[in-house]
């Protein structure tokens, strides 16, 4: 096995190269999971209240039911008509908005024509939020009416509205959001591709030189021999750094991932894309004609990769040109696969067929990867 | 041990080998000189079966080798002429890599790696990247990791390019003392002083064709030259050099800035006569000395060009 020991021997004088890739890959992943649960989701949306003056100049029973509607919403106070201590009031900040309700509201309520009159603090938008408000109050109001209700019962119904409630469906089991130990899923194509295709690519560059490959060829160890060799080299340095992987996600989040039902397609998925990385690797290290040169091809490939194929920048985030690109990179398809993963808890039969095809179109890649490869490495033979 | 025959190798109209025939006798350092680009490496190649040929034979140790000859190939060591190695190992990891291509045993190959080290006087630097080493020491390091498994036959192509003086002496001390290990040598390069220096038989090749071969003194006798008489700063008119091309055993002879080269047949008092010629005429002259018939000579007379040409 000495073709495989050589192997191993310079994948092990790789090692801090190799730690390297996973520490990076860890902090981000690691940040990641911290910038996304960031806080406990309830506070993405908060309603906001106003300090509201309310000027009524109407003085009808309609007014008062909308500044007693408003009253709910904000912090209102009711204002005489005085303009320098409107005024006054505004430039000191005491109100965000004055509401002045016009004379003959009421007049005009039904017939939908009635207007309010809002001034606000310059550069706020908050008028708009609270005539939406308002809006809404006239048209339901309206409504009722229109419906046969009197205007006293019509504002009763609208007291009575009760708050909408959102109900999620936990599709996923992880109340609408990645499970945590996906981040790590999604981050890995990256540092694989970077770790095997730097350490594999430079190796296979180092052996193909002309002179090394003359006093190999010229050795005691059939061609065979040396081929299956390299090939066992490949697949135990892609298992290692695969398990690797897993160790760290099982590490990070275990519990997570042996409870989650997809664990199973999560590391086939995985080492779908680890196959695809031992097969991007061997063609570098055929393109590469010094190994300094393997670097210089993975980096580019590798982050081209990573940002057209979501690892980086969600595919959700990516618009519909860009995505139908993406499709021709097979990092698009494991991101595809795993956002699949992360989307259900248990998966549905029709969503395992696209799991399936998602991994399929992988597979695909790396034996078309692999073909590229031979056929290069056929003609760089013939035409020395 | 090796016995090449008609040795044909073509890259599509070049013909590289042209009918080449070679014969090695086991326990010699068998020089193949020739020019760059005369076949020498391309030969090789075809002895390591790393190359097809296209006509001929080759038979090492009695047997034909071909690519499947692994019986044939552990007992031979390759010294390439661009230094093989992997940049990414030590010096003794290199050496113990190359070595296990050859041997299985661990205890055994440990042992050997420890002999080339010592025997390339590689010892300090067993620890370093091959791009740490110097030149010299790479190719050093090039030949360790040729010979450490002990072939019977060691194949060098020319394993003193671009090697400083120093380095070159050790490397053609270390193979005369493989020899004397038991190891047969084939050896190929243009410098044709370290040929004459180690080998015990030369194959001069020309284009592909092997156009002399033998002892370096069967090859100098085979040439009309004897003696080179080279006279400097010395002022001759032309019919003073028609008489010295008249002297006894002068069959040629060049003047070109001042300097005189005679070419004289193998004969005794060549030196003196023209001495004599020189003192009756008073003509002065400077520096003068005589050589004996070189490889070089030997080449020149036979193609016509020199050596390094």
């Amino acid at each position: 096995m000495t073709v495989f020991k050589c192997y191993m021997k310079i994948t092990k004088k790789n090692i801090g190269m190799i730690l390297m890739y996973f520490v990076i890959f860890a902090v981000i992943s690691v940040a990641m999971l911290y910038v996304n649960k960031g806080d406990d989701g309830n506070g993405q949306f908060t309603s906001s209240k106003l300090e509201a003056g309310i000027v009524d100049n109407d003085k009808s029973k309609v007014s008062e039911k909308l500044a007693d509607y408003l009253s709910k919403l904000h912090n209102t106070d009711m204002l005489e008509y005085d303009i320098d201590v409107l005024q006054e009031k505004m430039y000191y900040n005491k109100y965000d908005i004055i509401i002045q309700i016009p004379e003959g509201f009421s007049e005009k309520f039904l017939s939908g024509d009635a207007r309010v009159y809002v001034t606000q603090q310059p550069g706020s938008y908050s008028y708009m939020y609270v005539e939406s408000q308002i809006n809404d109050f006239i048209n339901r109001i309206i409504k009722y009416n229109i419906a046969g209700y009197t205007i006293e019962e019509s504002f009763e119904k609208v007291q009575d509205v009760k708050e909408s409630k959102v109900t999620l469906v936990d599709v996923n089991g992880n109340g609408g959001t990645m499970p945590d130990f996906a981040f790590l899923f999604q981050f890995f194509p990256y540092t694989c591709i970077a770790v095997l295709g730097n350490v594999l690519g430079i190796i296979v560059c180092s052996f193909r030189k002309k002179e090394v490959k003359n006093r190999i060829a010229a050795s005691a160890v059939p061609l065979r021999r040396q081929s299956a060799e390299s090939f066992i080299a490949f697949i135990v340095t892609g298992m290692l750094v695969w398990a690797a992987f897993l160790a760290l996600v099982f590490a990070i989040r275990g519990k997570e991932f042996l409870n989650s039902a997809n664990m199973f397609y999560y590391i086939l998925n995985s080492f779908t894309v680890m196959a695809l990385s031992l097969s991007i690797s061997f063609l570098a290290g055929i393109l590469a004609r010094k190994p300094d040169m393997v670097n210089m091809i993975i980096t580019p490939v590798s982050l081209f990769m990573s940002f057209l194929g979501g690892v980086f920048v969600p595919l959700s985030m990516l618009n519909g040109t860009v995505r139908k690109a993406a499709r021709f990179v097979p990092v698009y398809w494991y991101e595809e696969v795993n956002n699949k993963l992360s989307e259900y808890a248990e998966i549905p039969a029709d969503v395992i067929k696209e799991i399936w095809s998602g991994i399929g179109v992988q597979l695909l890649f790396t034996l078309m990867f692999i073909a590229l490869t031979l056929a290069i490495s056929r003609y760089q033979m013939q035409e020395k | 041990m090796v016995k090449v025959e008609n040795l044909v190798k073509r890259y599509g109209n070049f013909v590289a080998l042209d009918h080449l025939d070679l014969k090695i006798n086991e326990g010699e350092v068998f020089g193949l000189l020739g020019p760059n680009g005369s076949g020498k490496t391309t030969a090789i190649s075809c002895m390591l079966s790393l190359l097809k040929y296209d006509k001929g034979n080759i038979e090492i140790f009695g047997e034909k080798i071909t690519p499947g000859s692994y019986n044939i190939k552990r007992q031979i060591g390759i010294v390439p002429q661009n230094v093989a190695v992997f940049e990414e190992l030590s010096v003794i990891e290199n050496i113990d890599y190359f070595c296990g291509l050859y041997i299985k045993n661990k205890t055994e190959r440990k042992k050997l790696v420890n002999e080339a080290v010592v025997f390339t006087g590689l010892e300090k630097y067993t620890k370093m990247r091959p791009r740490q080493l110097s030149g010299g020491l790479l190719r050093r390091l090039n030949i360790a990791c040729g010979i450490v498994h002990k072939p019977r036959l060691v194949i060098m192509d020319e394993p003193t390019v671009a090697v400083d003086p120093q380095s070159r002496n050790k490397i053609l001390e270390g193979i005369q003392e493989l020899n004397k290990n038991g190891s047969t040598i084939i050896y190929t390069s243009h410098y044709m002083e370290e040929v004459e220096q180690i080998c015990t038989r030369i194959a001069i090749i020309d284009g592909g064709r092997c156009i002399a071969k033998g002892t370096k003194e069967e090859l100098k006798s085979m040439i009309k030259t004897g003696e080179t008489i080279t006279v400097e700063n010395v002022f001759i008119s032309e019919k003073q050099l028609s008489e010295i091309q008249a002297i006894q055993n002068v069959f040629e002879l060049q003047y070109e800035n001042n300097v005189l080269v005679l070419r004289c047949s193998s004969a005794k008092h060549n030196l003196i006569r023209l001495m004599n010629y020189l003192q009756d005429n008073d003509i002065t002259f400077g520096r003068v000395f005589s050589e004996l018939p070189t490889l070089n000579d030997v080449f020149l007379e036979i193609t016509g060009k020199k050596l390094r040409d």
